[in-house]
C-alpha cells in the first residue's frame, strides 16, 4: 500500500471518528444530564435530610437508610409490591402464552382476536383505571351488580384491606396480558413448521409433550425478553395505585413508587424518598439481571 | 397552519406577567368547593361591587386541606403562589416554617377600628408565630351530629331532646341498623382532614394529643381509647361500613344512613341535598366533659403575595372576608360559623334563632380549643399513619383491639416526632 | 356420510377455541364497552340497583357536552397532541444519529457508549424524577410544556432500538453514498432514515403511547391546570365529580382514549409488527 493510500484511509478513519463523536455526542450529553447524573444526584440526596422547599439541609449518611429499614410501610410497601410483580408477571404471561397458543392453531380470525386482546395495552391506561373504578363501585358497579344478580355477596373491593390488592393485580394483569400474547404470536409463528411435521413423524404425541419438547424451547428469546420486560413495567406500578387506592386500605395495597412519591412530593421528605428511589433502582436492575442471567442459561441448556 | 405555529408559541412561552392595567388582580385559592363555592362567588361579588378596582380570580378549589397545604408549598418552590390561599385553620405553621406566608400585623395595625378581641383567641391564636400573626380566621366549625329524625322515629325515638351522650347515640344508631329501611345506622367521618374527628373526642375527655413539649405522643391514655373505643363501637353496633365520606353522604341524603357525624361546615350544603325528604335536625358532640372541649375546625386566610401593591388589595379582600360583610355571607352560605364573636352573640341572634340547626353550635362555641397540628417536617406524614389505624377500625379488621391499634398508633407516630 | 364425520372431528376443537377465545374477549372488552354504554346513559338509569345493559333514555347529548365543558377537555387533548409531538420529534434528532454513529461507524468510546445505552435502559424514569424536578426548578421551567417535553428528549430505547434496526442495513448501500460524496449527516437523512421506516413508525409508536398515557411526572410537574394532558384532566375532572356525574366522567375516559383507539385500529398492522419486531430482536 503506498504512502498516499495509507494517509487517505487514515484521513477517513479520522474523519469517521470526528463523525461518530460529533453524531452521538447530543445523546450521550443528555444522557449524562438526564440518566447518569440524576442517579448520582439522587444518591448523594439519600444522604441528605433535605426537604424540599428549606433553605438548608445537613449530611446524615445512611441514617435515611436505617429509617428505611425501620420503617414497618417500607416493609409492607416492598412486600405488597413483590406479590404484585410475582401474581401479575405469572398471570400476564401465563394468559399472554396461553391466548397466543389458542390463537396462533385457528384458521381465520387471528388477527379479529389479536386486536381485541391488545386494546386494553393501547388504551390510556389512567382512563381506562377510572372505568374500573367505576366497574368496582360498591353499589352501582357492573361487578357487584353482577355478583348480586348471580346470587354472590358483593363488596366494596377497592376499600378492603383483603382485596384492594387483589383489585390492583386483576387491572395489571388485564393491562398487560395483551402485550405478551402479541410477543408471543411472533416468537410462535417463527417457529419452522417442518419440526412439527418431524415431530409427526417421530411419533411425538400433539399436546403438551410437543409444547414441552418443540415450542417452549424455540419460544426461549421471547420468554426471556416478556419476562424481563413484564417484571420492569410491574414494578413500575403507580397510576393505578394512585389513583384508585392511594395505598389503602391501611398500606394494604401500597408500592414502592406510590411511597416514594408521597415522601417525596407530598411530605417533601426529598432526602428520604431519595433513599427509597436508591433502593427501588437496586431491586430493579437486580432482579433484571438476574432473570436475563438464569433464563440465557435455561434457555442455552435447550 | 399559521394559527396552530402561533398556538405552539404562545403556549411554549413562559408568560406570567400580569396585565398593566388600572384594575388590580388578586388569585385566590380557597378548599372544599361543594361547601364554599356559592359563599365564595358571592364574596367575590359583593367585594367587587364595593372595591371596583380591584378584581377577584378563583383557582380551582383545593380537594381539602391537606391538598392545600401541599400545592401551596410545591407553588412556592415554581413561583405560582396565588396572593391568598385559604388554608385549613391549624395548617398555617407550615407555611410560616417554610416564609411562605406574610405577617399580617402591620395592617391590622394600620387601622383603627379593628379589634383583634372580636375574634375568638383560640381560632386567632392558630395564625400567631413568633409575635406574628400569619392568618386571620374565616369560617369555624365544630364536630356536629346530624340525625335522620323520620328513621329515628321508626327506631321507636320518642322525640324531644337529641341524645346527649354516646351510649344514647350508639343505642339508637344500632336500633336504626336493625330497620330494613336502612343501610347503615351511622357513619363517622372519620377521615376528614388533618384527623379532627379523632382529637374531638380525645379532647372532648380533656386529653391532649403530644405533650406541652410537643416531643412526646400523648393521646395513649384514657381519652385515647375512649376515642378508639367509639369508633369501634360505631362498626360493631351502629353497621358502619368504611364508605368514604362521598359515598356516605350519599347514603344519608337519600335516607339509607340514620345518623352522620361530621362537620357543622356542611350544614348547608347537607340541608340542600336532603330538601324535604325527611326532618333534618342537628345536635351537638356528646360527652365533653368539663375539663376537656373541642377542636375548632375551619379554615384561615392567609396572606403570600410578597409585592406590596397588591398586599394592600389583599388585606382589603382579607379584612372583608373575615369582618361583617363576610360574616353573613359565610352564615347564610355555609353551615360555618363566622369567627367574630360579636357578630355571633349580637348581629346575627335572629339568623340563629331561625334556624335552629345551626345555632346548636352556638352554645359549644366556649368549648372551642385550638385543633392540633404536629410539628416539624413530618406533619403530613402524621396525619396519613394516624388514618391508616383508624381506617384498620373501620374496614373492621382491627375493629376488636381498639386498645392494640392505639399503642401501635402511639408508637408510630413518636417515631416520627421531632427529636 | 364417513367424510362429514372426520370434519366434524376437526372442527371441534377449533370451536371450542374460539367458543373460549369470545368469552375472554368478551372479559377483556367488557370495560371499553361498559365505558361506552354508560356515556350514553342518564343518571337514573347509572345509579339503579339492576342492571341496565342498555340505554333506556339516551343522555348521550348530555354526558358529552358536560364532559367537554366541565373541564378543558380539548385543551388537554390539545396539550397532550403537541407535548406528544414535540417529544418525538426531539427523539428523532436525538436517537437517529447517536444510533447510527453507533450502529455503523467506528470512534474512541462507541463501545463505553453502548454501555451507557444499556445501562440507561434499566433506568426508570421514575427513579431520576426527583433530580429531573429540581434540574427543571433551578432552571426556571417548572410547570410549563417544556417541563413536560425536555426530560424525555432522551430515548435510549429508541437509541437501542435503531441501531439494531440499521445493523441491518447493508453497509454497500452506505459506502455507495460515501463514494457519492455524501457526508455523514447526508447519509443518515437520505439513505439510512428513508431504509427504516418500519423501525421509525416502531419507535414512533412506542413514543407516542407512551407519552398520550403519562401520569407520573405531569402529576409532579404541573400545578397550572392550562398545562393538564389528557390523563391530569381526566383524573382531575374524577376528582371534581366525587362520585356523582359518572355520565359524563365515562365520557370523558371515551374521549381520551378514542384518538389512540382509532389510530390502533387503522393501523393495526404497523403496531403489532412494530412490537413483534421490538420483541424479536
Amino acid at each position: 500500500m503506498n504512502f498516499h493510500r495509507r494517509i487517505s484511509i487514515a484521513r477517513y478513519r479520522y474523519g469517521e471518528q470526528l463523525w461518530g463523536i460529533g453524531l452521538s455526542a447530543p445523546a450521550f450529553i443528555l444522557m449524562i444530564l438526564l440518566m447518569l447524573g440524576p442517579i448520582a444526584l439522587t444518591m448523594l440526596l439519600s444522604l441528605t435530610d433535605w426537604q424540599l422547599g428549606m433553605g438548608n439541609f445537613s449530611w446524615i449518611g445512611l441514617k435515611n437508610y436505617e429509617s428505611a429499614v425501620n420503617d414497618p410501610i417500607f416493609w409492607k410497601s416492598l412486600f405488597n409490591t413483590s406479590v404484585y410483580v410475582a401474581v401479575v408477571m405469572t398471570g400476564s404471561i401465563g394468559l399472554g402464552l396461553l391466548l397466543a397458543l389458542m390463537i396462533n392453531q385457528l384458521s381465520f380470525g387471528k388477527g379479529f382476536y389479536r386486536t381485541l386482546f391488545f386494546l386494553p395495552v393501547m388504551a390510556s391506561l389512567v382512563a381506562m383505571t377510572i372505568v374500573w373504578e367505576f366497574l368496582l363501585h360498591p353499589e352501582f358497579g357492573l361487578i357487584n351488580q353482577l355478583l348480586t344478580a348471580l346470587g354472590g355477596t358483593p363488596n366494596n373491593w377497592l376499600r378492603d384491606e383483603d382485596w384492594a390488592l387483589a383489585a390492583l393485580c386483576v387491572i395489571g394483569i388485564w393491562h398487560q396480558a395483551g402485550f405478551n400474547m402479541v410477543l408471543f404470536i411472533a416468537g410462535l409463528t417463527a417457529i419452522p413448521k417442518f419440526l412439527y411435521e418431524a415431530a409427526d413423524i417421530d411419533g411425538v404425541p400433539p399436546g403438551f409433550s410437543r409444547f414441552r419438547h418443540i415450542t417452549w424451547p424455540l419460544l426461549g428469546p421471547v420468554t426471556l425478553f416478556i419476562v424481563v420486560m413484564t417484571a420492569i413495567k410491574a414494578f413500575q406500578v403507580f397510576d393505578t395505585v394512585q389513583i384508585l387506592t392511594q395505598g389503602g386500605p391501611s398500606y394494604s395495597s401500597e408500592v414502592l413508587l406510590l411511597t416514594i412519591y408521597k415522601e417525596g412530593f407530598e411530605y417533601f421528605r426529598t432526602g428520604y424518598a431519595a433513599a427509597l428511589t436508591v433502593v427501588f433502582l437496586t431491586l430493579v436492575i437486580l432482579v433484571t439481571v438476574v432473570k436475563s442471567l438464569f433464563l440465557e442459561k435455561k434457555v442455552k441448556y435447550t | 397552519m399559521k394559527r396552530f405555529a402561533v398556538f405552539v408559541l404562545s403556549g411554549l412561552c413562559l408568560t406570567n406577567a400580569s396585565h398593566a392595567s388600572e384594575k388590580t388582580d388578586l388569585v385566590v385559592q380557597y378548599a372544599y368547593g361543594a361547601i364554599f363555592d356559592s359563599a365564595m362567588t358571592r364574596l367575590k361579588n359583593e367585594f367587587e361591587a364595593s372595591h371596583p378596582e380591584i378584581r377577584i380570580q378563583y383557582r380551582a378549589p383545593y380537594e381539602s386541606y391537606e391538598d392545600a397545604s401541599q400545592k401551596v408549598m410545591r407553588e412556592a418552590i415554581i413561583n405560582r403562589l396565588p396572593d391568598i390561599t385559604m388554608q385549613g385553620i391549624n395548617q398555617v405553621r407550615p407555611l410560616v416554617e417554610r416564609n411562605i406566608a406574610v405577617d399580617i400585623t402591620p395592617f391590622i395595625e394600620q387601622e383603627d377600628n379593628l379589634d383583634e378581641e372580636g375574634y375568638y383567641p383560640a381560632m386567632l391564636d392558630l395564625g400567631r408565630f413568633d409575635n406574628g400573626l400569619y392568618g386571620l380566621p374565616f369560617a369555624i366549625s365544630l364536630p356536629a351530629v346530624y340525625y335522620n329524625v323520620d328513621l329515628m322515629e321508626k327506631a321507636g325515638w320518642e322525640g324531644g331532646e337529641l341524645p346527649q351522650t354516646w351510649d344514647k347515640v350508639l343505642e339508637l344508631a344500632e336500633r336504626i341498623n336493625y330497620l330494613p329501611e336502612s343501610r347503615q345506622g351511622i357513619y363517622y367521618d372519620w377521615d376528614i382532614s388533618g384527623n379532627w374527628l379523632l382529637q374531638a373526642p380525645i379532647l372532648s375527655q380533656g386529653g391532649q394529643m403530644a405533650s406541652e413539649d410537643e416531643q412526646q405522643v400523648s393521646f395513649n391514655d384514657s381519652s385515647g381509647e375512649f376515642a378508639l373505643n367509639l369508633l369501634s363501637r360505631m362498626v360493631l353496633d351502629g353497621g358502619m361500613t368504611n364508605m368514604g365520606w362521598d359515598a356516605a353522604n350519599a347514603s344519608f341524603v337519600v335516607g339509607n344512613t340514620g345518623i352522620v357525624v361530621t362537620t357543622i361546615g356542611r350544614l348547608e350544603s347537607i340541608s340542600n341535598q336532603v330538601g324535604d325528604l325527611f326532618t333534618l335536625r342537628t345536635g351537638p358532640f356528646p360527652d365533653v366533659k368539663p375539663s376537656g372541649g373541642l377542636p375548632a375546625g375551619g379554615t384561615t386566610l392567609v396572606m403570600l403575595t410578597k409585592d406590596a401593591e397588591r398586599q394592600q388589595a389583599a388585606w382589603e379582600f382579607i379584612k372583608f372576608a373575615t369582618g361583617s360583610n363576610g360574616a353573613t355571607i359565610v352564615v347564610e352560605e355555609t353551615g360555618y360559623v363566622p369567627p367574630n364573636m360579636h357578630a355571633n352573640t349580637h348581629d346575627l341572634q335572629e339568623f340563629y334563632a331561625m334556624h335552629s340547626n345551626r345555632s346548636v353550635m352556638i352554645g359549644q362555641l366556649p368549648l372551642m380549643l385550638p385543633m392540633y397540628s404536629f410539628p416539624g417536617g413530618n406533619a403530613l406524614r402524621i396525619t396519613d399513619v394516624i388514618k391508616s389505624h383508624l381506617e384498620s377500625i373501620v374496614t373492621g379488621s382491627r375493629v376488636h383491639e381498639p386498645r392494640a391499634v392505639l399503642e401501635d398508633m402511639a408508637h408510630e407516630v413518636q417515631l416520627l416526632m421531632p427529636q | 356420510m364417513g367424510r362429514l364425520q372426520p370434519t366434524l372431528k376437526r372442527w371441534y376443537p377449533e370451536l371450542l377455541r374460539h367458543a373460549f377465545l369470545i368469552m375472554l374477549a368478551a372479559v377483556m372488552v367488557m370495560p371499553f364497552i361498559w365505558m361506552v354504554l354508560t356515556s350514553f346513559k342518564p343518571a337514573n338509569e347509572i345509579f339503579s340497583n339492576e342492571i341496565n345493559w342498555l340505554p333506556g333514555h339516551w343522555a348521550l347529548i348530555e354526558n358529552y357536552t358536560r364532559a367537554l365543558t366541565n373541564t378543558s377537555l380539548i385543551r388537554y387533548m390539545g396539550n397532550g397532541l403537541l407535548v406528544v409531538v414535540a417529544i418525538l420529534i426531539l427523539q428523532f434528532l436525538v436517537s437517529i444519529p447517536a444510533a447510527y454513529a453507533l450502529a455503523k461507524l467506528s470512534f474512541p468510546g462507541r463501545f463505553a457508549m453502548f454501555i451507557c445505552v444499556l445501562a440507561c435502559l434499566m433506568i426508570p424514569a421514575q427513579a431520576v424524577a426527583i433530580p429531573w424536578y429540581l434540574q427543571l426548578h433551578y432552571v426556571g421551567i417548572l410547570d410549563s410544556y417544556w417541563a413536560l417535553i425536555l426530560p424525555f428528549t432522551l430515548s435510549v430505547f429508541g437509541i437501542f432500538l435503531l441501531r439494531q434496526f440499521f445493523i441491518g442495513i447493508p453497509d454497500d448501500l452506505i459506502d455507495a453514498a460515501r463514494m457519492d460524496g455524501m457526508n455523514e449527516f447526508r447519509i443518515i437523512w437520505s439513505v439510512v432514515v428513508p431504509n427504516s421506516i418500519p423501525a421509525l413508525i416502531s419507535f414512533g409508536i412506542f413514543s407516542v403511547i407512551a407519552h398520550w398515557n403519562d401520569y407520573f411526572w405531569p402529576l409532579i410537574v404541573l400545578n397550572d391546570q392550562d398545562y393538564y394532558t389528557p390523563t391530569l384532566g381526566v383524573v382531575d375532572f374524577r376528582n371534581a365529580e366525587s362520585g356523582s356525574d359518572y355520565g359524563a366522567l365515562m365520557a370523558a375516559a371515551t374521549i381520551v382514549v378514542l384518538p389512540l383507539l382509532v389510530a390502533f385500529l387503522l393501523a393495526q398492522r404497523r403496531f403489532i409488527e412494530g412490537i413483534s419486531t421490538a420483541g424479536m430482536k
